[in-house]
């Protein structure tokens, strides 16, 4: 048994040197850490906080008046254009000038007057339709607290909405525990996948072989340096997180590094099967590609899991960035504890991990022959 | 002329010699659009809502009736609020909704009745959402109770009227796709060269510089728009997106584009000199900065104006609005001008650095 650990500590050793020998090796480990941490947190707005809007009023009374004026004094509504007929509105969407139309109609005062319902109508550039209906959703609210202070009734009956775990939605709370995910999957798997197809191109997979270590061995051998690297790369984002940012930690600190060390683990298992497979780095890139979209689309980090097809949803039980993404959330927002993230998120990273980790030993003795 | 020929056949060879490009520009652009299609959807939104009804009369009943018809809710009753927020916790439902037990007299009595709707803030845009809905709902209910005369804002679409998710999410989706495989093509492709030792080889022979950065663009280009038609293909047989422009509209702006990104592949692996290293550059500085700088998922005008700035480096931008354009809209004159300069110049300036950074001689 010792001599295992002997053998896993060489290869660990040797990982670890040929990682960090040169400044430039360990700048392309590093730098690109500091600078995503730095720049992708300002790209994930929820918010569309520059919304011009063009108005077309057909109406002319006092109640449509005051309904353009709330809308120009609306803080995300940037700019406004009056349009003179319905063609001019829809050319200001066509050419993009504007992310919405207003139309109001001839009869909006008179039937608010009566007390009837009035419509507006918000036109919505198809092109950019996510955008255009956060935008439509902002006219919408306009249009019900005008509704509501018209007549003073109403709002004595009132919902109060809360927002649990982040009070003021702040999207930065959202993005850096995930980056987590999606900075430590990009390491550990050039590492794992990366690295076997290289030693092999090189030849030295082969001097490895002659050696007295098992294929066992070299697959741990693959994978614990790069868990460690990525440990170290999660220093970086943690601090950058608490310190640059202000994302609150309540959870377990030894929880987050026990969660990143395994998951990291479960992906260096998933690169080991996919270069067992390949025989040239190129291929060894291309099978990593093609892992990681279908990852990062099915994890939900970019559309929520609830929307997808039932099938893909199965699919992202099988996916270690989802269980990244809610256990890191939880650990930082929801004050996660070991106990709550013992399943499934870790025991999810242990079954998949050593599945394609064995899936990898076999592909890997096979090849021998 | 002749020795450039000899080297896109030398390139070609290489290509034919190992399958994985070729597949990667044949095969795996239908799955990533079948990807993009079904897993990117911003239409129709669930969310899950647990109802801690303390109140059993009637106008309770009656909103809660609401809620539950309502085909964005999955809403489930909670046995007491300590469970409702226990499974909020644990992240199985995205907001509690808590009607406390003087709701129905308060609505009765007209002295006024409150609830409270929790969410879970932890992922923003859900939370959004779910607020969202669920005041809509309770808006146009108390609306119903109130009898007075309310705003209706009525949402339309000029182009894709249904709203349909594919028709605006799969043209920008095949901007991102083809840019991730081409930047992926030549990524490693100079690289392997320096790797094997035949870079030494080629320096050595009386190619010049612009033959030999032709040479590895010319085979990848048409890899590239292979890839391009595939996109086009499973854009229109699998998902139906209806087309509203010349086809060869849609296919010279993608070329346009393909220079830029296959030059910027060519780039790191110019620079790096080894395909280890390139991987790991090509994939930190393309897939996540594409998906978020593209502007289909988030929009850029909404970035401080140092990350705007950003995205104008990204190629990717440029082709989306140009594709989301002639694929719903048609050819509208001022979108198509300002992008295809945008490509144009986008492609001269990679390429330049391409050129730059190519060495002549082997002490460079």
């Amino acid at each position: 048994m010792s001599t295992v650990f002997i053998h896993i500590a060489a290869l660990i050793r040797k990982e670890l040197q040929e990682q960090l020998r040169t400044t430039r090796n360990i700048m392309v480990l590093f730098f690109p850490i500091v600078m995503q941490c730095i720049l992708f947190p300002f790209m994930v707005t929820m918010d569309v906080t520059d919304c011009p809007a063009a108005i077309l009023n057909e109406d002319g009374g006092a109640a449509s008046l005051e309904l353009v004026q709330r809308i120009q004094a609306a803080p995300y509504i940037t700019r406004t254009v009056r349009a003179d007929g319905t063609a001019q509105l829809q050319e200001c969407i066509d050419s993009q000038d504007v992310m919405i139309g207003v139309h109001i109609p001839a009869d909006f005062s008179r039937r608010l007057a009566r007390g009837e319902n009035a419509d507006v109508q918000v036109v919505c550039d198809g092109r950019r339709s996510n955008s255009s209906q956060i935008a439509a959703g902002y006219i919408t609210s306009i249009a019900s607290q005008m509704t509501a202070e018209r007549s003073g009734a109403n709002t004595a009956q009132t919902l109060t909405v809360r927002n649990l775990y982040n009070p003021v939605l702040d999207p930065k709370w959202f993005i850096l525990p995930c980056l987590f995910g999606l900075l430590g999957m990009l390491t550990t798997l050039n590492i794992s996948c990366m690295g076997i197809a290289k030693e092999r191109e090189a030849g030295t997979y082969e001097q490895l072989c002659v050696t007295p270590m098992s294929r066992f061995e070299l697959l741990i051998g693959k994978t614990v340096p790069a868990v460690l690297l990525v440990l170290g790369q999660a220093v970086i984002i943690l601090l950058m997180a608490r310190y640059a940012f202000g994302v609150p930690l309540h959870g377990s600190l030894p929880a987050l590094f026990v969660v990143v060390g395994m998951y990291s683990m479960s992906l260096a298992g998933i690169g080991c099967a996919i270069s067992s497979c390949c025989s040239t780095q190129q291929q060894a890139y291309i099978g990593m590609f093609c892992f990681i979209i279908p990852a990062l689309l099915i994890s939900g980090f970019v559309s929520p899991i609830e929307n997808m097809p039932p099938l893909l949803q199965y699919v992202a039980y099988i996916d270690p960035l989802y269980y990244l993404f809610t256990a890191t959330r939880g650990i930082f927002l929801k004050a996660y504890s070991f106990a709550d993230i013992l399943t499934p998120h870790l025991a999810a990273f242990a079954i998949i991990g050593s599945f394609y980790l064995i899936i990898a030993y076999l592909l890997l003795r096979l090849k021998k022959d | 002329m002749n020795r450039l020929a000899a080297l896109v056949v030398k390139e070609s060879r290489q290509i034919l010699k190992d399958p994985s490009s070729v597949i990667l520009a044949f095969v795996i652009p239908v799955l990533m659009i079948m990807l993009f299609g079904y897993c990117i959807n911003f239409d129709s939104s669930y969310t899950s809502v647990a109802l801690v009804l303390q109140d059993e009369a009637t106008a309770a009943h009656s909103l809660v009736e609401r809620l539950t018809g309502s085909p964005n809710f999955r809403c489930t009753r909670a046995a007491g609020q300590p469970e409702a927020m226990q499974a909020l916790h644990r992240g199985d439902v995205n907001a509690v909704l808590i009607i406390p037990d003087d709701f129905s007299r308060g609505v009765e009595s007209g002295a006024g009745a409150r609830m409270l709707l929790v969410s879970d803030g932890t992922v923003p845009n859900t939370a959004n959402f779910t607020n969202l809905y669920v005041q809509s709902v309770y808006a146009a209910w108390a609306a119903e109770r109130g009898h007075t005369g309310g705003i209706t804002v009525q949402p339309s679409y000029r182009f894709n009227p249904a709203a349909i998710s594919h028709n605006y999410v799969l043209p920008a989706s095949i901007a991102v796709v083809l840019s991730f495989i081409a930047t992926f093509l030549t990524a490693m492709v100079v690289a392997r060269e320096w790797e094997r030792g035949t870079m030494e080889a080629i320096l050595a022979s009386t190619a010049t510089r612009t033959e030999f950065i032709l040479s590895k663009l010319i085979p990848y280009f048409v890899l590239g728009m292979g890839a391009m038609g595939i996109c086009m293909l499973s854009t229109t047989l699998i998902f139906h997106v209806p087309l509203q422009a010349p086809l060869w509209m849609v296919f010279a702006e993608a070329g346009l584009m393909l220079f830029s990104v296959l030059a910027f592949g060519l780039l790191i692996s110019t620079l790096v000199r080894n395909q280890y290293s390139a991987s790991l550059i090509s994939l930190q500085a393309s897939i996540l900065p594409t998906i978020l700088l593209s502007g289909f998922i988030f929009e850029i005008s909404s970035m401080p104006q140092c990350i705007q700035a950003v995205s104008y480096l990204i190629p990717a931008r440029y082709l989306a609005r140009c594709l989301t354009s002639l694929f719903q809209a048609g050819a509208v004159p001022s979108v198509m001008w300002f992008n295809t300069i945008a490509l144009a110049v986008s492609a001269v300036f990679w390429l330049g650095l391409v050129f730059l950074a190519t060495p002549k001689r082997l002490d460079q």
